[in-house]
């Protein structure tokens, strides 16, 4: 796609019905993404503004989605990823020029930028790493846009961002609420129906999915169903999925036990190749490509995902400390509630909750203790994060240093995502959400299906958090705020579950499965010739007893890094003269 | 497994039927801190004399520990099954108490069994093979 200058706008590979772009004057819009925006809308939105750049805020709101939003006039361009993260935009200097990208590897690669080391040994506290250290790039030289903000770019190539989103105040009533999530995830999902075919729909028995598939039901499109069956004896998703696939009208219901697919960790060795930072989750990289392909051979077109429904519809257990200011009542019995269930400690939980500390304080003083927090200690989760920050057990004292001072030099300049602890926590875990189905999106694009995330359309997320944060999230009700939604499309026996499947034992299954190849890309980790890990620590959890109490979730981000280096470092520097390891 | 993501609901007891709900729940907060040897003495020596539970019986027990502790509804496995197990002999019967744990995923579970089912459990147990048991003797 080129300016009207005739030198190159837009460069990248798109099937058609990605890409959609507007003429008025002497200005360009293009949406890029599955979106609600048709040519003749958006030809007709930006004409009636004498200004394309600014016109791309109404076109943002108008929009159902996700989308990438362009405009050039004049010369000057606006560029803007989605306010979920989902859709990133970075951007650096090239050649003099300031090109923006949605893929970090690629402007590294261009630019021959360097690893920011810091910022590798804060990687290893994923997933409590907090915001923004989540969103910065790995490399030097090479900045990111903000979820929810435009880059501009003048003539002379300068550039500037600005935001353009807001989260909205959580102040609706679950009633209103849940009408505006009905209409909002209808949209989502229609945009995805509209342009017929046969596409697919997870359909896991919970009831995200499951809402989901009954909205898929009712739109253009052909709709083929798919569950998987986990391995664990005690997971009932499958019960749930058959009983919900025999509500669906004319569906086709494809069932695949966990088993037949590649097991977690395959490929554990090449798990960093072609994602541009860390992901969690790329452990699970080959069964989704797996999946994508079989859905593919079927003749579907997308595959939808109910992931992002637990991020978006209740607000995670820091909210109590927030409406305890406005609602003191209702805060006391939802803290009870919590209290229990986790067994926080009582003092503590006092102190947490008269803990008035701005953002950035709080982040200053994690820093000093980076140690490990283990499962059910008492410590209560009230604060800015739902946990505090955290290096795993096998981090070197070399790695303590630069994740603390990453911290440090954050907490002296940063702005919480909100000014609550509750409606900060919620943003915080969509944006952790979104870096996870930002890769898996990729990788199942390539390998022939595109994964698609309603839950983490815009829409969808600010009709969600709209919705006051102690009546979308009780600990004496599951998903209230979907379930109302739903009311009139699921039928009402499929939204009695309050349970939901796990699939643990497949981690596990694929960690014993695949010992030899984790084994090798432990044999000489970069993280310890960096000096960050401790390499005979991690191999011991990771091969033989994992340190009880300890979240799994740490193992798999020091993997992430380790094969995201492994992808991604340059070559190791040459091994001295007869310390050739033998195979 | 299946997670259990919410509070079963928690009916309210009428006032008078408390007392020994609560007297069940604080001696098996008591019971619950000791060592696992002296919870099998004590639990075994609390079992003499009871004849088996039925199911109806036990759930009931059950339900009753949970609706006068909130520790009992949550995440308070240990002294929920030594409550349930305790209210049901101070009505004559006893249900077998078990406790146990798998070890992939690693998950550690009491619970109470009776007509051979275990009460009121998600199916989140199942498979879970016990390390302790304690039948009612007949």
């Amino acid at each position: 796609m080129e300016h009207p200058s005739g030198r190159p706008w837009l460069v990248g590979r798109w099937t058609d019905d990605e890409m959609l772009v507007a003429e008025a004057g002497r200005a360009r819009v293009a949406v890029v993404g599955p979106s609600s925006m048709t040519r003749e809308h958006l030809t007709a939105l930006s004409a009636a503004h004498s200004d394309a750049l600014a016109a791309l805020d109404r076109i943002g709101r108008a929009t159902s989605g996700s989308c990438h939003l362009l405009a050039s006039q004049d010369g000057c361009l606006r560029s803007q990823g989605t306010a979920s993260r989902l859709r990133r935009l970075f951007f650096t200097r090239v050649a003099g020029v300031t090109v923006a990208c949605d893929r970090l590897d690629v402007l590294a690669n261009a630019t021959r930028a360097d690893l920011d080391e810091q910022l590798v040994a804060a990687r290893l506290m994923d997933p409590l790493l907090p915001h923004p250290l989540g969103d910065q790039p790995l490399w030097r030289g090479v900045s990111a846009v903000p979820a929810g903000t435009a880059l501009f770019t003048d003539t002379d190539g300068t550039a500037r961002t600005r935001a353009w989103w807001k989260a909205p105040e959580p102040e609706l009533s679950l009633a209103e609420g849940a009408e505006q999530l009905a209409r909002a995830l209808t949209d989502a999902v229609a945009v995805r129906t509209g342009p017929g075919g046969l596409i697919s729909a997870d359909l896991s028995g919970g009831i995200d999915s499951t809402s989901l598939c009954f909205l898929a039901a009712h739109g253009k499109s052909r709709l083929l169903a798919f569950t998987l069956d986990g391995a664990d004896p005690a997971n009932d998703d499958l019960a749930w999925a058959h009983r919900a696939a025999a509500g669906l009208p004319d569906v086709e219901h494809m069932t695949v036990p966990t088993s037949d697919l590649p097991a977690h960790h395959t490929g554990v060795l090449h798990a960093g190749e072609g994602v541009d930072e860390p992901g969690p989750g790329l452990r699970v990289r080959a069964s989704f490509a797996e999946v994508a392909r079989r859905l593919a051979a079927r003749g579907s077109r997308l595959r939808l995902s109910g992931e992002g429904a637990y991020q978006i519809l209740s607000a995670r257990t820091p909210y109590p400390h927030t409406i305890l200011r406005t609602r003191p009542r209702t805060a006391i019995t939802h803290l009870r509630a919590h209290a229990s269930a986790q067994r926080w400690r009582w003092l503590p939980t006092l102190r947490a909750l008269a803990d008035n500390r701005p953002y950035g304080d709080w982040l200053a003083r994690t820093a000093r203790d980076l140690s490990p927090v283990l499962a059910l200690d008492g410590t209560p989760a009230l604060s800015w994060q739902m946990t505090r920050p955290q290096l795993p057990p096998w981090a070197s004292p070399e790695a303590v240093t630069p994740a603390r001072e990453a911290l440090l030099r954050t907490a002296a300049q940063v702005e919480p995502l909100a000014t609550t602890h509750g409606q900060h926590e919620a943003l915080w875990s969509i944006r952790n959400g979104t870096r996870l189905v930002r890769h898996l999106a990729r990788i199942t694009s390539e390998a022939g299906l595109p994964t698609h995330y309603p839950y983490y359309d815009d829409r969808v997320i600010e009709a969600a958090l709209s919705v006051r944060l102690d009546e979308r999230t009780t600990p004496f009700a599951y998903k209230p705020l979907l379930k109302l939604a739903m009311g009139q499309t699921v039928p009402a026996e499929l939204l009695t579950r309050n349970t939901k499947g796990e699939y643990s034992a497949e981690l596990h299954d694929g960690l014993r499965a695949h010992r030899t190849q984790l084994a090798e890309l432990l044999d000489q980790p970069i993280l310890a010739r960096l000096g960050l890990i401790d390499a005979d620590l991690l191999r011991r959890a990771c091969l033989s007893m994992y340190p009880p109490r300890l979240s799994l979730v740490a193992l798999e981000a020091t993997l992430a890094v380790e094969t995201w280096l492994r992808a991604h470092a340059p070559a190791p520097t040459a091994t001295a003269p007869g310390r050739t390891v033998a195979a | 497994m299946s997670v259990p993501v919410v509070f079963r609901e928690r009916n309210r007891l009428p006032l008078h039927r408390r007392l020994l709900p609560l007297l069940a729940v604080a001696a098996a907060h008591l019971i619950g801190r000791l060592s696992p040897l002296r919870i099998r003495r004590i639990l075994t020596a609390c079992s003499r004399g009871g004849r088996p539970a039925t199911y109806a019986e036990a759930a009931r027990a059950r339900t009753e520990v949970v609706s006068v502790s909130v520790r009992c509804a949550g995440q308070g496995c240990v002294p929920r099954s030594i409550a349930t197990a305790l209210l049901c002999r101070a009505r004559g019967s006893w249900p077998t108490w078990r406790t146990g744990t798998r070890t992939v995923p690693m998950m550690a579970h009491a619970w109470v069994e009776a007509e051979g089912r275990q009460v009121e459990e998600p199916a989140l147990i199942q498979g879970t093979p016990p390390l302790i048991t304690i039948a009612p003797r007949s």
